[in-house]
């Protein structure tokens, strides 16, 4: 049988003659001389440099493999490292272990003495040339390999707890999602170099591996994102130059239509949160992205137990995105399961949660990933440029000096009309955002378009009134701030113009509306009165009947079936009203 | 009195892995001012390589993950010979130490670093009472690991001469067998 050694200088040196390779180790010297050493990685290293090339039949090991400390018990770990690493082919060779030491010592000394309870494992403790050849001999006659049944009980035996660093910073589910998603759409060999070489070191990923068998969900499948026209999402994530960045990009490069970039801040190198909000400020008004995929945690503090969920670096982002844009989508990409955290990303306006979890089944959490992102990017695209419009209305309303009220025929109102006037309107173009951003209102968009006239009919109520009725055909309309009559304005070969009130003559709402345009600015506006046009006759002729609501015609059936000509709609709707606001300056 | 500097990036992270009682003899031994943990702008002087204000402690013990590779290089460069060093991380899943000279280095992982071995270890650090470096990771087996490495040393005929200076006189008297007899006893009252 040819024999392998793996010692650290602590041998006799008959008996080291006495293998066909003997590897020499002092991880002491290293230990010294590399601040960064890791001890998996530096296995991981030695093995693939020894074990690659050439077969060996029984591969021995000292309990230590460092000349100047014993209770590391370094050849234990390397013992395990050989049973979890697959591509070296020797999860199922021998192993003997050569030192003076009882095995039921050694278990006393170290939890990772369990290998040596486990099947294909052998000590030998008299140590001489002989007895290492005759224990050989035995060997290769009762166990020259272990059995895959052998495999599941060593495997069942073994416990290998997280590094510690796991349980805060690099999470474990993090990470591990990072892989097993990674592999699952077929870009883990994408991954940064350094990241699998980690991965693909240290033990308790090989062991996580060993029992989740990662290899079988290989197959690589092209998701793809059905969408109808180019949607921008921004990665905001501590973690996007580990790999999730890569990950990402693979699993958007089969959808053309988006555009996909990172962040790429630097996390670490910021002088305190503010700063590092600041950063993550700057680039959401540079990329102006329609998705935000956000990660919670991205600043040393958020790391604490202690830190208030409301803290968090990645709750506070949420509050910056929705201030430059309520209509850019935040989806929520976190290793996080804590409950109050998710309630409270939501409640400032994130619109649903990816949790990275490893040990989820990939399959699962790529299809939400999918589903979700196909969701955000239809919201984006009408609640983006809505909201960009109502900002601009309410800005420019809330500049308007607004005059009294003159004439209080109205029981209703006192002489304060002008200042409720005010806020009302901002309230108004306020709900008919919440309205339309409500996932849970049904006829959400039909619900705004009635908030949105009701808008516009709090303006005129304000600045015109009447008096006279119908029936007896006195009525008439007054500007209120002069008491003159105002004008009666007629579409006539596409042109508009003014004509003079008849006495009895009902003004309807959109003409009145013309009329105050008018009044106002001395002018028309073809754009803005075609889209108070549409409005007001989708209001009367869908809106305000229910049995319609959901017909052909209504933005209930076409953002399901005709989602392009749902966009056109609404933005025209939404944008009338608040061209109509903002023209007050 | 010995001095001991920790250089901790995230202090919460200690009381994660500290119980009471050594929550209260860390206090103590801050309050005394044979430990300190450092401050923010320590943390900036170091980072940017302005290591006088290291020149009083005896041990300095540093968050590994809290430096850059080319800082840790620097940071051995500068003391390895001078001052006994440890890198703690959670990172690190197995706690090693080796000796150079009359300083040692460790690497250990946090868990390890804020447990209770470690920090009584501390404790006889500053006070001077402590026998050997590997007491920080191994409490009372460190003697045991000693012996455990000097009969490995004796058969393969490997002992060298730094090595069997730190050894106490105890352990370094003793001949192969009768070793063999001691660290099996030792063993054996596990």
């Amino acid at each position: 049988m040819k024999k392998i050694l793996f010692y650290a200088n602590n041998l006799p040196d008959e008996v080291v003659k006495s293998f066909d390779k003997v590897v020499n180790i002092d991880l002491a010297t290293k230990i010294t001389n590399q601040p960064n050493f890791d001890i998996d990685i530096e296995l991981s290293e030695l093995l693939e440099n020894n074990l690659s090339s050439e077969k060996y039949d029984v591969i021995y090991i000292t309990y230590s493999l460092n000349p100047n400390n014993f209770l590391e018990l370094s050849g234990l770990l390397l013992a395990i490292h050989i049973r979890l690493t697959k591509k070296m082919n020797y999860e199922h060779v021998p192993i003997v272990f050569i030192g003076f030491e009882e095995p039921l010592h050694v278990l006393k000394l170290s939890n990772l003495g369990t290998i040596l309870t486990t099947p294909g494992v052998f000590t030998i403790n008299k140590i001489s040339v002989d007895n290492i050849k005759d224990q050989c001999e035995q060997i290769k006659n009762n166990k020259p390999r272990i059995s895959e049944e052998d495999y599941a009980k060593f495997l069942e035996k073994l416990n290998i707890n997280p590094p510690a660093n796991y349980d805060s910073h690099h999470s474990i589910d993090n990470e591990y999602a990072l892989i097993r998603w990674s592999k699952y759409i077929g870009c883990y060999d994408k991954l940064p170099d350094q990241f699998r070489k980690e991965f693909d070191s240290r033990l308790y990923f090989k062991y996580l591996n060993a029992k989740n068998k990662v290899e079988q969900i290989e197959d690589k499948i092209n998701y793809s994102i059905a969408l109808t026209s180019e949607t921008k999402i921004l990665l905001i994530d501590d973690e996007e130059q580990k790999g999730w960045g890569v990950f990402y990009k693979s699993f958007f490069q089969h959808s053309p239509k988006i555009k996909f970039a990172c962040s790429e801040i630097d996390f670490k190198d910021n002088q305190n949160q503010d700063d590092l909000l600041s950063k993550i400020k700057n680039k959401v008004e540079a990329e102006k992205p329609d998705i935000v995929l956000l990660d919670l945690r991205l600043f040393e503090n958020d790391f604490e137990e202690i830190t208030a969920p409301e803290k968090i670096t990645g709750i506070k982002a949420i509050e910056i995105i929705k201030e430059i844009n309520r209509g850019i989508q935040v989806i929520v990409t976190t290793a996080s399961n804590k409950a109050w955290n998710f309630n409270l990303a939501k409640q400032k306006g994130a619109f649903d949660f990816i949790i990275k979890d490893g040990f989820d089944e990939p399959e699962k959490s790529i299809k939400q990933l999918q589903q979700t992102i196909e969701i955000c990017a239809k919201r984006s695209k009408f609640l983006k440029p809505i909201s960009e419009n109502i900002v601009l209305a309410i800005n420019s309303w809330n500049n308007y000096n607004i005059p009294k009220r003159k004439n209080l025929t109205d029981e209703m109102h006192d002489n304060l009309w002008h200042i409720a006037v005010k806020q009302n309107v901002i309230d108004f173009l306020d709900n008919t955002f919440c309205t339309i951003d409500s996932e849970n209102q049904k006829e959400r968009f039909t619900i705004s378009i009635l908030l949105l006239y009701r808008t516009l009919e709090l303006m005129k109520e304000f600045f015109i009134y009447q008096t006279g009725d119908y029936k007896s055909k006195t009525i008439e309309y007054f500007w209120d701030q002069d008491n003159s009559k105002i004008p009666k304005i007629i579409f006539n070969n596409g042109k508009y113009s003014c004509v003079e009130q008849t006495k009895g003559e009902i003004l309807s709402t959109l003409n009145q509306l013309y009329a105050v345009y008018y009044n106002i600015h001395n002018s028309f506006n073809d754009n803005l009165f075609n889209g108070l046009f549409k409005l007001n006759r989708y209001r009367n002729e869908i809106a305000i009947h229910p049995d319609k609501r959901f017909k052909e015609e209504s933005l209930e059936y076409k953002y399901d079936n005709d989602f392009d000509s749902f966009c056109n709609d609404l933005t025209t709707y939404f944008k009338a009203v608040c061209d109509f606001v903002s023209s007050f300056k | 009195m010995r001095k001991i500097f920790i250089l901790e990036d995230r202090v919460q992270r200690k009381n994660q892995y500290l119980n009471d009682s050594t929550k209260g003899l860390m206090a103590k031994l801050e309050k005394s001012c044979s430990l300190h943990f450092s401050n923010q702008e320590e943390n900036e002087k170091v980072k940017r390589g302005e290591f006088n204000i290291l020149n009083d402690y005896s041990l300095l013990a540093f968050h590994r993950s809290a430096l850059t590779p080319k800082l840790l290089d620097e940071i051995v460069k500068e003391f390895s010979r001078n001052k006994d060093i440890v890198f703690f991380s959670g990172g690190i899943s197995q706690s090693v130490f080796s000796k150079n000279g009359d300083f040692s280095m460790a690497h250990i992982n946090s868990k390890e670093f804020y447990s209770q071995s470690a920090v009584l270890f501390f404790e006889k650090y500053c006070k001077g009472l402590f026998e050997h470096f590997s007491e920080m990771v191994y409490g009372s087996k460190w003697k045991l690991n000693l012996m455990l490495v000097y009969r490995y040393k004796l058969i393969s005929n490997n002992v060298d001469r730094i090595f069997e200076e730190t050894l106490p006189d105890s352990i370094k008297s003793l001949n192969f067998e009768e070793l063999t007899k001691e660290i099996h006893k030792e063993l054996t009252m596990l």
